[in-house]
C-alpha cells in the first residue's frame, strides 16, 4: 500500500516534470531566504508588539506577526519530502 | 484630515496629531519608531518577494509567493494607514494648477497614440 502511493507519487512527479513543478537550486535558495526573512519578522512584531504602548498598536503589530509566522509554515511546505507539492 | 497652508502655496495633508510620544524624545524607540521599522520590514520583504517571483520555476511556488507578496503588500500599507491616523506621517500636496499643467501636457500626447481606439 504504502509502495503503491509511492509509486503513484513517482508518476505523478514524472506526469508534471514538463509543469515546472520541480524546485531548481534557484527556487531553492530564494525559499530558503525567504523562510530566514520571515521568521525574524515573526519575532520582531512580538517583541514590537510587548514594547508596545498602545494596545491598539500592540494588537495590529501581532496581527502582522501572525501573518508572518504563517507564510514561515506555508513556503516550508515546498522544502518538505513528505509533502506532495514536489 | 487637515490641510494646513504653509508660507508658500504648498499644503501639508495631515491628520491632528493624537498618536502618544513621550514628550521629552530620548534614545529610546518609541510607538512611532518601531511603526517606522515595521514599514521598513515590510518594505523589504515585498522587494525580496518581487524579485523572487522572476525567477522561479516551479509553477505552484509561483503561485504561492505571489499571493504571499500581496498579504505584505496590504500589511505595509495597513501599518501607513495607522500610521498616517495617528498624525505621525505629513505628506505636502502638490499644488493643483500644477497638476492641472501636467493634466494638459499629457493629454496632448494622446495624439502619439499608435492605436485607433
Amino acid at each position: 500500500m504504502q509502495q503503491q502511493s509511492q509509486q503513484m507519487k513517482q508518476q505523478i512527479k514524472h506526469q508534471y516534470a514538463g509543469q515546472y513543478s520541480q524546485l531548481s537550486t534557484k527556487d531553492f535558495n530564494y525559499i530558503k531566504d525567504h523562510l530566514s526573512w520571515e521568521l525574524l519578522a515573526a519575532k520582531k512584531c512580538a517583541h514590537y508588539a510587548q514594547e508596545s504602548q498602545d494596545p491598539q498598536l500592540a494588537t495590529l503589530i501581532n496581527q502582522i506577526g501572525l501573518m508572518h509566522q504563517r507564510h514561515y509554515n506555508t513556503l516550508l511546505q515546498y522544502v518538505n519530502p513528505q509533502s506532495v507539492q514536489d | 484630515m487637515q490641510h494646513i497652508p504653509t508660507n508658500t502655496q504648498e499644503h501639508i495633508m495631515m491628520v491632528q496629531q493624537t498618536g502618544n510620544l513621550p514628550q521629552v524624545k530620548d534614545p529610546q524607540m518609541n510607538d512611532r519608531d518601531r511603526l517606522n521599522d515595521l514599514l521598513a520590514t515590510e518594505k523589504y520583504l515585498s522587494m525580496g518577494y518581487n524579485v523572487a517571483l522572476n525567477e522561479f520555476s516551479h509553477r505552484e511556488l509561483y503561485d504561492t509567493v505571489k499571493m504571499i507578496l500581496s498579504d505584505t503588500h496590504d500589511a505595509h500599507r495597513v501599518t501607513f494607514e495607522q500610521m498616517f491616523n495617528l498624525g505621525w506621517y505629513k505628506l505636502p500636496q502638490q499644488p493643483l494648477d500644477t497638476v492641472a499643467l501636467a493634466y494638459n501636457q499629457f493629454s496632448n500626447y494622446q495624439g502619439q497614440f499608435p492605436y485607433q481606439q
